[in-house]
């Protein structure tokens, strides 16, 4: 690597620290971008600049937003007397890309976690307590994860918000679509036995 | 290299890179035991659903060749404890208890006793019958007897007599020493706790006698609060710090 100029060196040293990229490749990142137009290269480092700058933290749901108000919460044909809770803005997209909800979501950013100590304090469960005495929302899923920190967590805070005048609900779980029963494990199996519907 | 099967319940699992999980057990045949499970955090038909904590399950692993972690198989899930999660207070519990083997037990030494402690409390914990609190005092206790740290509670530990025979209804108890106090001796020593005299008897029923009896053992509230503060505070003398999840737990009850 020593027989580059420094600049490119920086270059390579900077794409280096991405994840899952090694040495090779950003080697030839680096050599990509000298070959490529000056106006790619300055789109690309304006485009990073703007990052940090311009993507804060919706007001109301938490998620990353470019203003004070999300899309989701900005938007006037989503549901505002439904609530879903989800961890984190990965599981918020992942919903979205689902197509089936059109309420509004609250993230809490991270989930309890008595090993390492994450406490309801330091995830977003007060906000969450304080925007159901703001507004009239009528429903709450749970869409927490369903292992043991999710599963501890949507019943913690189904306790914390029984005494609402809402209904609490959490998202169901069961067998994978174009699932093979038999790789299903027994917890999931027996909550998709106890969900069953009439067909 | 060889493969090796054993009875396990997970206790802690942490991410490694992007696709592996790093997870310690406590498994019957060789104690505590930290693997790697390859792909875990990917693959969805090996380890699905399976690697979840608390639950007691079926290892096969493959001991590596020099000093590397042995790798996981395969898991089956024996008994998942399913209950315990869907309830913070015992999650809390469960995790309080995971911790106190993880930090005190040393790797791949057979601890087939503790093994059988937490199997026990953690299908009570699952099954729901026994106080969440009262299953912390019956682990807390053998525990520590196990571990060879067990408290005192058949004598005064300064002037010998024996608790029956101590006049009135409270005792203390001294942490350093690990032993309750008389009232007589108890006045002339500092930073001590206070116990009644009843609880006193109950811990050291739980001490000696089987675990299958243990659980007709009834508890009024105020002694069993005065138990776990006892014994939650011995344990932190010992380990020198606050368990996480016993800050965790206290920020809940
Ligand atoms: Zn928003
Ligand atoms: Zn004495």
């Amino acid at each position: 690597m020593n027989h580059y100029p420094a600049p490119i060196i920086r270059v390579i040293h900077n794409f280096g620290k991405l994840p899952g990229i090694g040495g090779k490749t950003a080697e030839r990142l680096a050599m990509h971008l000298l070959n490529a137009p000056e106006a790619d290269c300055l789109e690309l480092s304006a485009s990073i600049g703007a990052l940090k700058k311009s993507v804060g933290l919706c007001s109301q749901c938490f998620a990353l937003s470019d203003g004070d108000l999300c899309k989701i919460c900005a938007s006037p044909v989503r549901d505002r007397a439904i609530l879903c809770v989800v961890e984190n803005q990965a599981d918020m997209v992942a919903i979205e890309k689902s197509g089936a909800y059109t309420g509004l979501y609250h993230l809490l950013g991270g989930l309890l976690s008595p090993m390492d100590n994450i406490g309801p304090n330091d995830i977003r469960i007060r906000d969450l307590i304080s925007k159901i005495e703001k507004n009239t929302i009528r429903e709450v899923i749970i869409a927490t994860g369903t292992n043991v920190e999710g599963e501890s967590t949507a019943s913690y805070i189904s306790t914390r918000l029984s005494g609402y005048p809402l209904s609490i609900t959490r998202i169901a779980s069961g067998v994978p679509m174009g699932g093979d029963l038999k790789y299903v494990d027994q917890v999931t199996l027996k909550k998709a036995m106890e969900a069953r519907h009439a067909l | 290299m060889s493969v090796f099967s054993t009875p396990a319940i997970l206790l802690r699992r942490t991410s490694y890179g992007d696709y592996d999980l790093i997870i310690t057990f406590l498994t019957l045949e060789k104690g505590k035991l930290t693997v790697i499970a390859k792909n875990a955090k990917k693959s969805r038909k090996r380890f699905s659903g399976v690697l979840e904590l608390f639950s007691l399950l079926h290892l096969v692993c493959r001991a590596s060749r020099g000093r590397g972690m042995p790798v996981l198989q395969e898991a089956t899930i024996e008994d998942p404890f399913s209950d315990i999660r869907g309830n913070i207070m015992k999650t809390a519990y469960a995790s309080y208890w995971a911790e106190l083997i993880t930090f005190w037990l040393e790797e791949e030494k057979t601890q087939a006793r503790i093994y059988h402690l937490l199997r026990y409390c953690l299908a009570a914990l699952d099954e729901g019958v026994i106080d969440a609190g009262v299953l912390s005092v019956i682990f807390q206790i053998r525990f520590l007897t196990i571990a060879g740290l067990s408290p005192d509670f058949s004598q005064c530990s300064k002037c010998r007599v024996d608790t029956d025979l101590i006049a009135g209804s409270r005792l203390a108890f001294e942490l350093a020493k690990g032993g309750i106090l008389c009232q007589r001796c108890a006045s002339k020593s500092a930073s001590r706790l206070n116990i009644s005299k009843g609880m006193v008897k109950q811990l050291l029923w739980i001490q000696n006698n089987d675990l299958k009896t243990v659980r007709r053992l009834k508890f009024n509230r105020p002694d069993l609060k005065d138990g776990l503060v006892l014994l939650e505070a011995f344990v932190m003398y010992h380990l020198g710090r606050e368990p996480k999840s016993l800050k965790f737990l206290n920020s809940i009850r």
